[in-house]
């Protein structure tokens, strides 16, 4: 319950920031009869209506003692053909998961100076071993090949040009 | 006869082949992968189309989809683990029939009766879409308007229980449609770097969405890396007689029945098919209590189902440009990365792509007997592989295919943004389908409603005063009234116990 009111509150103050930045755009004789920012300004309205629905609704269910917050029971609910599932939040879990996360901005950060062979080798590595696994000569053998394979498959047999990095330095 | 013509151009095209032939496998492996959807599947494949010639890459990206429908069914009866959320029916008599020692039997009705289902599923497709598209044709400025307004009205019903999370999320998609270059005035709105001059590429907000996000939560399980479920054992697999099939003629209509149903009504989808079949056939089945002991009926009926689905759900798509599912908003943004808009015009203006598309459908579905007979032993060694090698793979594979777009490292930190946005969506219980929705529909909505006021000095009474437009804004109406009629009687019911 108490998340669906944190979660209303960030809405709400999103939909503020939206309409100061719409606020901002600006006009030129090309406007129309709505404007640039017209659209924007009515869903940034529209969303900070529906965040105070969800506070209001939520705090009137606490007020009447629901056995169940609104959040709850619609919680399973969600998905209807995709993966959406709703996972248990303790805070660890959080934590592991913007690991994951960091591990991904580690390696966008490193990708144009690494290279796309080395940066992904080393993706590969990092998530084996994130995930407790332990450090063995097998586990680099299979970041190695991996990494190879992944370029084979791109930058040979689709084409794509991938950041090549130090890495021609490293073969030549 | 002209669509014919397209067809066995399309049939004797390599591309197409191939494209169909490569995302029955793709889709299979990723499908049997518990954790990857048919929709993260496709999403995957969905940069690396960019480059691609339309139709191949449409091909690609449907092929996926029917393939992962079968896939998902691998898991689903070898080791209980539905590889996908339409396979979950499936699971429940397929794995009953494997610890039998009848998994390769359960597995060969699964790929035949889904083979059967997906090209009846086929010709509903053929046979609907054209005549629907055609309504498009009357359609102004304020009817499309409404048309896009009545696509996300299926946020309610895909939401229940949690309406206004589900509102909420198609406004934020609806908004993230907006950041770009204003297509009126020409004037930036949030461009506050040069890249998002073009705007905020969908692709790149579905691939994060869905995939990076699903990398987040998989690490978050608590030990995610020995949750590995017991080594499967190689197993034949055997394909049902004539006779097997005829005797389980009843499941299959059921299957064939509900798969038509739910997949040409927006937001229903392929596992509300295969429950519905899978009810349905106990119910009417002569020996219903076989039912949850490896009842072959109990596989036939939700396989039948969610292979109807897969192609049955491309009519509201491709007539109207309204995805229902995660899967056929991928394919959507399939045909828009290629400026292919759905409706009418598609069909007159490019009948290559869409006889194509049939015939590269007719390609994956009977290729899939093939395929599926041959991909088995690949797909056990997949399920088997520890689950953090897979996962770096993915990671991996996200990145080079959002890099492919626009050779741009900016790209990927809109991937990572899109996956955090996707994972704190998860905690807080607010479903995706609407942010893609709002997504995918924005520009269409914005745009026709902004056309629909110029015509009328911003009168907004052109919306009830346009036939078309009335009618698509009252269902759209209807359909958000219903849903709240029932998340309040879910609300009272979840109070009374």
């Amino acid at each position: 319950m108490a998340r669906d009111i944190l979660a209303g509150l960030v809405l709400l103050g999103f939909a503020i920031m939206v309409w100061i930045a719409a606020e901002a755009i600006r006009e030129t004789p090309l406007d129309d009869e709505v404007g640039a920012d017209g659209f924007p300004k009515l869903l940034a309205g529209s969303l900070g209506v529906l965040a105070l629905l969800l506070i209001g609704q939520t705090l009137l269910a606490r007020r009447r003692g629901a056995k169940r917050a609104p959040s709850a029971a619609a919680e399973p609910l969600v998905t209807r053909g995709g993966t959406e599932t709703p996972v248990p939040s303790p805070g660890r879990q959080h934590l592991r998961a913007a690991g994951m996360l960091a591990i991904g901005i580690v390696y966008v950060a490193v990708l144009e100076t690494l290279g796309f062979i080395l940066s992904t080798l080393l993706l590969l590595l990092a998530v084996a071993l994130y995930s407790g696994r332990p450090p063995t000569i097998g586990m680099a053998a299979l970041a190695v090949a991996g990494a190879a394979l992944l370029y084979a498959l791109f930058v040979r047999v689709l084409g794509v040009p991938l950041p090549s990095g130090i890495w021609p330095g490293l073969v030549s | 006869m002209e669509g014919l013509g397209y067809a066995l151009d399309a049939l004797l095209n390599y591309g197409v082949l191939l494209a169909a032939a490569g995302g029955v496998v793709w889709g299979i492996l990723g499908g049997a992968l518990p954790g990857i959807s048919p929709s993260i599947a496709m999403a995957l494949l969905l940069p690396f189309t960019y480059a691609m010639e339309p139709v191949v890459a449409i091909v690609l990206l449907a092929s996926t989809y029917v393939g992962a429908e079968y896939g998902g069914s691998i898991p689903a009866i070898l080791i209980r683990t539905p590889g996908t959320n339409a396979s979950a029916a499936t699971a429940i008599d397929g794995y009953e029939m494997q610890k039998q020692g009848r998994g390769g039997e359960a597995l060969g009705l699964s790929l035949m009766t889904g083979v059967l289902g997906g090209l009846f599923g086929l010709a509903l497709l053929v046979l609907l879409t054209e005549p629907l598209a055609r309504v498009a044709l009357l359609f102004t400025p304020p009817a499309y308007f409404a048309l896009g307004v009545l696509g996300l009205s299926v946020i309610a019903s895909l939401s229940e229980g949690s309406m206004l999370k589900g509102l909420m999320a198609g406004v934020v998609g609806l908004m993230i449609a907006t950041v770009g270059t204003d297509s009126v005035s020409g004037v930036g709105r949030f461009t506050y770097r040069s890249e998002l001059l073009e705007g905020v590429p969908f692709i790149l907000v579905m691939v994060g969405v869905f995939a990076v996000s699903e990398l987040m939560l998989q690490s978050s399980q608590p030990d995610w890396s020995k949750a590995e479920k017991d080594k499967v054992r190689d197993t034949r697999l055997k394909l049902p007689s004539v006779a097997t099939l005829w005797r389980l003629r009843r499941a299959q209509g059921i299957g064939w029945f509900f798969g038509a149903l739910e997949g040409v009504m927006p937001g229903a989808g392929g596992s509300v098919a295969a429950f519905m079949s899978y009810n349905e056939a106990r119910r009417w089945s002569k020996e219903p209590g076989k039912f949850g002991h490896g009842s072959e009926e109990g596989v036939a009926a939700p396989e039948s189902a969610n292979n109807v689905v897969a192609c049955t759900a491309l009519v509201p798509t491709l007539s109207f440009g309204i995805p229902g599912s995660n899967s056929t908003a991928v394919l959507l943004g399939g045909l828009l990365i290629h400026g292919l808009q759905p409706g009418p015009l598609l069909f007159t203006q490019r009948p290559d792509i869409v006889y194509g598309l049939f015939a590269g459908l007719l390609l994956a579905n009977v290729g899939m007997l093939i395929i599926g007979m041959l991909i088995l032993t690949p797909a056990i060694w997949l399920v088997n592989r520890p689950k953090p090698y897979l996962m770096g793979f993915i990671y991996a594979l996200v990145f080079a295919g959002a890099y492919s777009i626009d050779h741009s490292v900016f790209d990927l930190g809109i991937v990572l943004a899109a996956g955090l946005l996707g994972y704190v969506m998860r905690v807080f219980g607010f479903p995706f389908l609407p942010l893609v929705l709002g997504l995918v529909l924005g520009y269409m909505i914005e745009a026709n409603y902004r056309r629909a006021l110029v015509s009328t000095n911003g009168d907004h009474m052109v919306f009830v005063q346009d036939p078309i437009s009335l009618f698509l804004l009252a269902t759209a109406l209807l359909f958000v009234v219903i849903s709240g009629v029932r998340e309040i009687s879910i609300r009272r019911r979840a109070r009374a116990t």
